[in-house]
């Protein structure tokens, strides 16, 4: 006994048949609709997002109804299924709520910290993208190296400066991974094309400053000292030089090796 | 699940409550838990729309016309589900495993349609890493066309099922339950279709301040 | 794939071990998840132990504030996700076949798969102790301090990680259940005939199902932060923490109430036995619990009130926070209109019941106070919340699961407890629990925050905190007393006979322990307290007491037969999770292995041919 026989009627071979005929119509309205060349989408204007939605939701009600077969069996599964998608529904309408209309601003750290959108130099990007993926095949879209982090500087649109070389270890390990993760370096100071810290000093130049920071101190010494103790010195007339925030002992759990690393890393930034 | 085209005794014929199958009531259960998955992978796509702090942007990613026709062949996937679950019905075997080859077949092109164009994205510069468009968009479609292809290999394994001769008006069940989760998949697509591609395929980054 | 199943024979025997890992008996894996649970409720009770003694005194050195940190994570993770909610399935998977009068669940392997899932996500969970990186940031391990490089070592990989197993356990598990209730109820239970712990079964298999896929993608997203590059809650990148804490809140809500609704159901079941009435308010308690279910989706960011939502939001969730206390409220005055003018005995289970009301309402109370959005800018993160947390959970849902322990107990065991020492392991939580944490309401209105590993001598908390640790000395031994009356009780108890409390349910018609195929025949139910109503029936036609149903010969009812494919799968998808934190190759290995396992179990009957 087959238990389908237990529902009531079943749609014909025709009827399916439309259905898919209807989906497929709507989706070309769908896209006609926002295609710029086709001149509509200008015209709809805030109209856009309720207009494709209702089609959407035209054509999720009819493969639920009709190829779901919901319309015809017990209403059991409809009120089973209904619970999920408008507690879905609901939920992702009170987050997007939260997120943008009931205060607290969340979105103004992004509008003050993102650059400017430029349609060409998006393309330029693109082209130097994808001959760089020509040249060297990367099998994973998880990141090898770290994301193009954007500088910006007052007013002008700048291009993230390329990442300098990594300086390769006798140990093999590379600071520019450790400043930027186990370290932690990265999360408060700022190097050009890597980094783009909160607090702290700048560190972009200090493969050139480092000698003259404390007196007496070789510049692989100083910045040697200033991971594994902080606290030590702190240079006066550099910007965001607090004494304090980096505490002592933040470093504690970086090996020799990797805090070597992170010298060699940081006497490379000239 | 049963072995051969008889119904497995005391199985489909036991005493039920509502007088529905227990497995097809699950199916239902799962899918509305499913729901809430995907919506809130959604919902965190909605949230950082327009928050990426850098480029590549939708605008410049997305391709509408291309992810337009892999939707079409999921479309068409979801018509051939429903006529392998007919044949079932009525007992045609040819054309359940030719409607179920479909199925699987049509399947298959989406995930190929997803790999080559999520394959130009990175190259083009599109990571997990590089900003959050790039986080929820590959998170989102990543787990859709997991879900495509842990269907498609049911698929399959229902094809092996009626090539031996062991799907049929008995076993019609484990078709339509299959079929349940094929046209969710399809259903979820052609949400994410509209929120990712046709609505937010055009976003850009934030725009310059007017007066420059 | 014939072979497959070939290879190694299809278990069929019901003695060894063997047969306990590849049972598909829905009270032995009650038993399973009972034991195991209340290994755990041992093992997260010393961390509480430890955190004590280190409190007990002001500017204590005892622990440092590393191991401080992985203790109260680590407390409050098993307590929740490996103590509370596995007591709640052990009672699901012991009493509703036989409350609702079926043979077993739906789905008897799914039901195993979600037992084996609970254990190797617990053990996937506390692996970070073998290497000394427990999780430490906290059981809601708020972002950025959970991202690299503020917790650089594995222990939020592995709390990560195992709670994605532990996840698809409580789904699988309630889908189960869900199906179970719906569908395979005797004849004559309509829904409004079910015991009223079915129906809390049912409402938080619900709120399980559509929870627990938002933490699920909360986890996986900071997964993805910590071990694929991307930055879902880091400002560094873009990302907002806070979308963090509203998808741990979104499933946290639901889950508090998860977490309260089955011992509920217990004590709806408790206080009529003991009672001698029928629950008050059947309906209202069935609505109210109906209500609480849905609600419970509208109140999360009440733990947010101090991050900075805005005023409206703020106002909104305190309405709907205070709303939700009134379907509670209605539960208390049926409880109490339960035991109105009712001839009350005062068993240990009865106790218990009646403890979890009191305490429950202290903690309401204090939760109510929390609703407020301002008082709650005061409260939030001090040890006031603790004390709410305590008082809900341990004087609620472990009060409660206690009541539930001592009243069917006997029924699995075949042997009464003993009262003396129950009535002393009663006190001695009660007490216990109160002198714990009733001052931990002061101490946290005073200023003392959470999860801090010390406090100056200058702060004023030490006399409070020196009393919760003395009051932690008398709930250790409450523990004790009760290991060995438990103990005591199953080798020498009195023979408990199928009904020793003269009890409504359909579960007391059967014998102690009950058969494996529960009933010989599946009863007609004739209403609600459908045993009841067969004892009065009896009772006036003149029969003498009703005895219980009589064993059958087993081999004339096919069950369900065990199966090995569930450990299997449940070994397969624990290493898909533990290869993300050590090669991605065990991953792989451990999908292939899952799913050969699917395949196996797809391939295999429900119960084989030779059982018939």
């Amino acid at each position: 006994m087959s238990s389908s026989h237990q529902e009531g009627h079943h749609p014909t071979f025709k009827q399916y048949v439309w259905v898919a005929i209807i989906l497929f119509a709507i989706t070309i309205v769908e896209f006609v609709l926002i295609w710029p060349r086709a001149g509509i989408v200008e015209s709809l204007g805030y109209s856009k997002l309720p207009l494709l939605a209702i089609l959407s939701a035209i054509k999720f009600a009819i493969v639920i109804a009709f190829y779901m077969h919901l319309k015809f069996d017990n209403k059991l599964f409809t009120w089973v299924f209904l619970a999920g998608l408008f507690l879905a529904f609901g939920v992702s309408v009170a987050l997007l709520g939260l997120f943008t209309a009931l205060g607290g601003e969340p979105r103004a750290y992004a509008l003050e910290r993102a650059i400017p959108y430029d349609a060409e130099e998006a393309e330029h990007q693109r082209e130097q993208q994808k001959k760089k993926a020509a040249e060297t095949p990367v099998a994973t879209i998880a990141p090898t190296e770290p994301a193009p982090v954007a500088t910006k500087s007052s007013g002008t649109v700048d291009t993230p400066t390329e990442a300098p070389d990594p300086v390769v270890q006798p140990s093999g390990l590379d600071g520019q991974e450790i400043f930027l993760g186990s370290g932690g370096c990265g999360a408060c100071h700022t190097v050009d094309g890597v980094s783009q810290g909160l607090v702290g000093p700048d560190l972009s130049h200090l493969g050139t400053e480092a000698a003259e920071r404390k007196p007496g101190m070789s510049a692989e010494d100083y910045i040697f000292e200033s991971i594994r103790d902080p606290q030590a010195f702190v240079a006066t007339g550099v910007e965001r030089a607090i004494p304090g925030i980096m505490t002592a002992g933040i470093t504690g759990g970086l090996s020799d090796e990797e805090v070597q690393a992170l010298v060699d890393f940081l006497l490379a930034q000239k | 699940m049963a072995h051969a085209v008889e119904p497995a005794p005391h199985a489909e014929e036991e005493y039920t409550t509502t007088g529905l199958n227990h497995r097809k009531l699950l199916m239902w259960v799962f899918l509305g838990s499913d729901c809430m998955f995907f919506g809130t992978l959604i919902a965190t796509y909605m949230v950082y729309r327009g928050q990426s702090l850098n480029g590549p942007y939708p605008i410049d990613i997305i391709n509408v016309p291309v992810t337009t026709i892999s939707t079409f062949v999921l479309l068409c996937s979801s018509f051939a589900m429903v006529q392998a679950l007919a044949a079932t019905n009525r007992d045609d075997q040819k054309a359940i495993r030719i409607w179920l080859l479909a199925t699987a077949f049509l399947g298959a092109i989406f995930i190929g349609f997803q790999i080559v164009e999520f394959n130009a994205f990175k190259n083009e510069g599109l990571t997990l890493g590089v900003n959050l468009f790039g986080a929820s968009f590959f998170t989102l479609t990543g787990f859709h066309g997991a879900h495509v292809t842990l269907g498609v290999i049911w698929l399959l394994g229902m094809a092996v099922l009626a090539f031996k001769g062991r799907v049929g008006p008995a076993t019609a069940l484990d078709v339509e339950i299959l079929g349940l989760y094929w046209h969710f998949v399809d259903i979820v697509w052609i949400i994410i279709f509209t929120l990712l591609y046709l609505i937010g395929g055009f976003d850009t980054g934030p725009l310059p301040p007017s007066g420059g | 794939m014939a072979t497959l199943t070939g290879v190694l024979a299809r278990p069929s025997g019901y003695t060894g071990v063997w047969s306990w890992i590849t049972t598909v008996d829905h009270k032995r894996i009650g038993i399973l998840y009972g034991f195991t649970a209340f290994a755990m409720l041992l093992i997260a009770g010393l961390e509480a132990g430890v955190m004590r003694s280190q409190l007990a005194t002001a500017d204590s050195e005892l622990i440092g504030p590393g191991v401080f940190n992985q203790m109260f994570t680590m407390h409050a993770t098993a307590m929740v996700f490996n103590v509370i909610m596995p007591l709640s399935a052990s009672f699901f998977n012991l009493i509703v076949p036989l409350a609702i009068g079926a043979r077993d669940v739906a789905f008897p392997r799914l039901n195993a798969l979600s037992y084996w899932l609970f254990l190797f996500g617990t053990l996937l969970l506390h692996a970070g102790f073998l290497q000394n990186q427990a999780p430490d940031a906290g059981w809601f391990s708020y972002a950025s301090l959970t991202e690299k490089p503020y917790s650089a070592n594995a222990g939020l990989d592995f709390w990560a990680l195992g709670l994605l197993v532990l996840g698809t356990s409580s789904v699988a598990a309630a889908l189960n259940f869900t199906v179970t209730i719906i569908n395979m109820r005797a004849p004559g239970m309509g829904l409004m005939r079910m015991p009223l712990f079915i129906w809390m079964t049912l409402i938080t298999s619900i709120l399980l199902i559509l929870a627990f896929p938002v933490i699920t993608v909360g986890l996986i997203e900071l997964t993805m932060d910590r071990n694929f590059g991307t930055h879902f809650f880091m400002p560094q990148g873009g990302g907002d923490p806070l979308l963090w804490q509203h998808l741990f809140w979104v499933f946290g809500h639901p889950e508090v109430y998860i977490l309260i609704l089955p011992p509920m159901g217990v004590v709806s079941e408790v206080l009529p036995a003991f009672s001698r009435k029928p629950l008050f308010g059947y309906p209202f308690m069935v609505f109210s619990g109906i209500v609480i279910g849905i609600m419970s989706w509208a109140v999360w960011s009440h733990h947010m009130f101090t991050t900075g939502l805005g005023p409206v939001a703020n106002s909104v969730f305190t309405i709907t926070t205070m709303l939700i206390a009134v379907p509670t409220g209605v539960k208390i005055f049926n409880w109490i209109g339960t035991m109105w003018g009712g001839a009350i005995e005062f068993k240990t289970s009865m106790l218990f019941a009646v403890g979890f009301i009191a305490l429950f309402i202290i903690g309401g109370l204090s939760g109510v106070s929390h609703a407020v959005a301002p008082a709650d800018s005061q409260q939030q993160d001090t040890y006031y919340i603790v004390a709410h947390i305590h008082y809900v959970l341990f004087g609620g849902s472990l009060f409660g699961i206690f009541a539930g322990i001592y009243y069917w107990g006997p029924k699995f065991t075949g042997k009464m407890f003993g009262e003396g020492l129950g009535k002393l392991h009663f006190w001695l939580m009660f007490i216990g629990m109160n002198v714990t944490f009733f001052p931990m309401h002061f101490v946290g209105m005073n200023g003392m925050p959470r999860r801090v590993y010390t406090y100056s001598a200058e702060s004023g908390f030490q006399l409070l905190n020196s009393l919760s640790s003395l009051g932690y000395i008398i709930l250790f031994f409450a523990f004790v007393v009760f290991i060995i009356n438990f103990l005591r009780s199953s080798k020498n108890g009195a023979e408990a006979g199928n009904d020793p409390w003269d009890a409504p349910g359909l579960e007391w018609s059967i014998s102690s322990p009950p058969p494996a195929y529960n009933f010989a025949k599946i009863p007609q139910v004739l209403g609600r307290d459908h045993f009841w109503i067969v004892k009065e029936l009896a009772r006036e036609a003149g029969q003498g007491p009703v005895q219980a149903e009589a064993h059958v010969d087993e081999r004339t009812i096919h069950m369900p037969s065990p199966s090995y494919w569930p450990i299997i799968i449940a070994f397969g998808v624990t290493w898909i999770a533990g290869g993300i934190l050590t090669h991605y190759a065990l991953s792989f290995i451990g999908g292939l292995i899952a799913f050969v396992g699917v395949v196996g179990w797809g391939n295999e009957p429900a119960s084989a041919q030779s059982d018939h």
